[in-house]
């Protein structure tokens, strides 16, 4: 039995938006030359030397917070290269460039990982644990969440820069057959904290899915854009809106006492904080409810114009041929003059609410308008 | 069939579970009746529909001009031999005309549910009659604050005979039969109630939902209802976890506890800011708390907003088993909701088109495999558990306001604005005319008249 000494392990912490995996961080490994390690070049090569001399045995030590704490170095670039320690990576990743070796514990809710409590430090999963990491950290993502990651990037690009890809709950009731299993899939997801899901107040019961990482990307345009005008005290309360709000609440919409309750858990929380939040976008308050606010996407008046127009187009150009259909390939190949968002975004959107449906032919598939 | 037949005779298959299977064949292939008819008496578009649970037979009918009308489906009036068709006429209709009668439309009846003695109608005119079959007159009439939207009587109470009135008015009302009085006020809705419905397992549990797209749990021995269901709270397989329903409870009653004591939670956060704090500002704290808190147990749920629709609850129905809960609102969307756990149990049923401007009904199969919902100029039915349509049944000028089902023969009967009541039933094998075309050479030849028993040919 090979005892070394721990690494010294982060206050464990609720918040785990930041450092979750998804496909991409799997595929993509975090660049090694990243800046602003935490830990000494000395602790850094001392941690290097070590590991090369273990023995390639897993050793399970209990976790002083008592957490699982599975191997995220697993999916970051297989090679036995030097592979910088786990905290380091962590701090690689997070956004918002706060060192968060916290990260570490809580952060993963990796899917179907059994695995017993171990020490991360530097490459000690090596080979062996590498293999078994990536075979049962990896579980076979859900089709809702494939939909989801395909139409993420089949999002239109547009020119105003602040604009996030987002998936409507329409386009992925278009894309997955059951629409039970994609609700239930959903709700997961939520829980999750893989995607956000956000009430548009176009009128209509209309959705918006979108990645946590798109959504905290967004948060932090909104931040730098207000950060000229307010004092630091005033821009904390985004910050408290990260860490205390957005993991302990899943819904589309927040009550007045829980968002105090939340982000007081940051520090003393007055009103001009949730002004401060709401000028910012991410807050609006419910029309129906004057105590209630719905959770907003900052900026994305100009795509609702967008879509209400661009589906009010669809609509009336089906309506006004002669039997109120057209094949589906031509009608991709049309432009939309009043909306940006692209035919088949809008195309998918109109699908999933029924108001077009398709019909195969032998010249192809027919989109066709529903009637009453 | 045959085969299922033949197991049963051997004994290797319960009795029961045949009729069950054939009697869900049966309920998938419901259709317009081509065999049944009920002539519709009234002048406007009928509203509410309903069948007597005691003998399954008498169905109740009202209507926006106020008439009220009771068809048995049994026993046709006349059966016209040329189509086949067995028509049934109302068996009587009270409109304005009788004494006390309703002036203005009758959104909702119901049979009492010991017998067919009596019926109970609600209508716009704010008033609540009951009225005696027999004599066609009104028993008893109760005034309400504003526009009746619901009635319901428990169908499983043996202690009490109390009438559940939706109105106008955020209060619902029970109004006793026995006494004629009102006698309970259930508040804690925030806007009109459009339905409401009885538990199927418990004769003291009321289900209300209002416009303001809130579904109440009440139990009327207690005050305040004890659950609001929250569209948020939703659980993913068909029964929830016994650690998430605990967690969750707990999660509720923090949250109606916070959201009650809005002021009290900011004086929490005063306690728990900065030590620089006196002590007596704390001292402070803490009794403002104590005082916002002593709020009576009952009302704490008043402040729970939590909504189980985005727009208003049209409809709700109760499955045969008393487990799960249907709604329906005018977002659109119908949910099935686990009583016990008050989760939304997140099914989707597809492309219903709920455009209501009042209550509707929905209608459950017997033995919960399909759901009826009204949606527009038709009826979708779906699949209870999968969400999926199985059927939509068209037939209807405008839009369908009510459905009840009939258990016995596996019957759909539907109401709508276009003032017709029409039947719906599983495809029923043609009668043979041998007996007609026999009477007539009969008669024509003067020779042996032939009855319907006899065969016609020679030996």
């Amino acid at each position: 039995m090979i005892h070394r000494k721990p690494q010294p392990r982060a206050p464990s912490n609720h918040t785990a938006l930041v450092s979750l995996p998804n496909i991409n961080d799997i595929v993509t490994p975090a660049p090694a030359s990243s800046p602003q390690p935490s830990i000494s070049k000395r602790k850094f090569l001392d941690l290097y030397s070590s590991s090369v001399k273990r023995n390639r045995v897993l050793i399970k030590r209990p976790q002083r917070d008592g957490k699982d704490v599975t191997g995220e170095n697993s999916g970051e670039g297989g090679s036995g290269d030097v592979k910088p320690s786990k905290q380091l990576q962590v701090v690689v990743r997070s956004d918002l460039g706060q060192g968060v070796k916290e990260e570490v514990a809580d952060g993963v809710e990796q899917e179907g990982v059994g695995l017993g409590q171990r020490v991360g430090d530097g490459n000690d999963e090596a080979l062996k644990s590498n293999l078994e990491e990536t075979v049962e950290d990896w579980s076979m993502p859900s089709d809702t969440k494939i939909a989801l990651e395909l139409m993420r990037s089949q999002f239109p690009k547009i020119e105003k820069g602040s604009v996030r890809p987002f998936v409507l709950r329409s386009q992925l009731y278009s894309s997955v057959t059951d629409r039970t299993l994609v609700d239930r899939e959903l709700e997961r997801l939520k829980l999750e904290r893989v995607v956000r899901v956000f009430k548009l107040n176009t009128g209509q019961d209309d959705y918006a899915i979108m990645f946590m990482a798109d959504y905290l990307a967004l948060i932090d345009l909104a931040k730098t854009r207000l950060a000229k005008k307010h004092t630091e005290g005033e821009m904390a309360v985004f910050d408290w809106f990260v860490h205390h709000v957005l993991p302990s609440h899943a819904d589309a919409g927040i009550t007045h006492s829980k968002l105090v309750e939340l982000l007081s858990e940051g520090g003393d929380v007055e009103d001009r904080h949730i002004s401060l939040l709401m000028n910012a976008g991410l807050l609006t308050r419910q029309l129906v409810d004057s105590t209630a606010y719905w959770l907003a996407l900052p900026n994305v008046g100009f795509l609702l114009k967008s879509l209400a127009s661009g589906r009010k187009e669809i609509v009336s150009f089906l309506s006004r041929r002669k039997y109120r259909e057209i094949l589906q390939v031509p009608l991709e190949r049309r432009r939309l003059q009043y909306s940006v968002l692209g035919m088949r975004f809008h195309i998918r959107d109109l699908l999933g609410l029924g108001q077009i449906h398709t019909v195969p032919s032998p010249s192809g598939p027919i989109i066709r308008l529903s009637r009453d | 069939m045959l085969r299922q037949l033949r197991r049963r005779e051997v004994g290797a298959d319960n009795p029961r579970s045949l009729s069950t299977h054939v009697r869900g064949e049966r309920v998938r292939q419901i259709n317009l009746s081509g065999h049944k008819e009920v002539v519709s008496a009234h002048h406007s578009g009928i509203n509410s529909l309903q069948v007597d649970c005691t003998e399954a037979r008498y169905l109740l009918a009202g209507a926006a001009d106020g008439s009220v009308g009771v068809y048995d489906t049994q026993q046709p009036t006349f059966v016209d031999s040329a189509l086949h068709v067995a028509k049934h006429e109302a068996l009587f209709t009270v409109d304005k005309s009788v004494h006390l009668g309703h002036i203005f439309s009758v959104s909702s009846v119901q049979w009492y549910p010991v017998d067919t003695g009596l019926f109970v109608t609600g209508s716009y005119d704010k008033n609540i009659n009951l009225w005696d079959t027999n004599t066609h007159q009104v028993e008893l009439q109760f005034k309400m604050p504003g526009k009746v939207y619901a009635i319901a009587m428990s169908a499983m109470a043996t202690t009490h005979m109390l009438v559940a009135a939706g109105t106008e008015d955020v209060r619902v009302r029970l109004c006793d039969l026995a006494t004629g009085a009102c006698t309970h006020t259930l508040s804690g809705h925030r806007d009109g109630v459009w339905a409401l419905q009885w538990s199927a397992s418990s004769e003291w549990i009321l289900y209300s939902g209002g416009c303001d797209g809130a579904i109440r749990f009440w139990d009327i021995r207690r005050a305040g209802c004890f659950q609001v269901l929250d569209h948020n709270r939703s659980q993913i397989e068909k029964r929830p976890s016994v650690t998430n329903s605990a967690s969750q409870r707990q999660e509720m009653a923090t949250a109606t506890m916070g959201s009650s004591s809005k002021v009290g939670s900011q004086q929490r956060e005063a306690k728990r800011a900065k030590l620089s704090k006196g002590s007596l500002a704390l001292k402070n704290a803490r009794a403002k708390e104590s005082a916002v808190q002593r709020q009576h147990p009952g009302m704490m749920s008043a402040n729970d907003r939590s909504t189980a629709h985005n727009g208003s609850v049209t409809a709700l129905q109760t499955s045969d088993d008393g487990l799960h809960l249907f709604s329906a609102g005018t977002d659109s969307r119908v949910r099935l909701w686990d009583i016990e756990s008050g989760c939304n149990t997140l099914v989707n049923y597809e492309a219903t088109r709920i455009r209501a401007h009042q209550g509707t009904q929905l209608a459950v199969s017997m033995d919960s495999s399909l759901l009826f919902v009204a949606s527009a100029h038709s009826v979708q039915t779906y699949d209870i558990w999968s969400g999926r349509m199985h059927s939509k049944l068209v037939g209807h000028y405008d839009n369908v306001n009510c459905c009840a089902f009939l258990p016995e023969d596996q019957e759909l009967y539907t109401g709508s604005s276009d003032r017709q009541i029409l039947v719906w039933s599983p495809p029923k094998a043609l009668p043979i005319d041998d007996e007609e075309e026999v009477e007539e050479e009969g008669l024509k030849t003067g020779g042996t008249t032939v009855t319907a028993d006899e065969d016609a040919w020679s030996d």
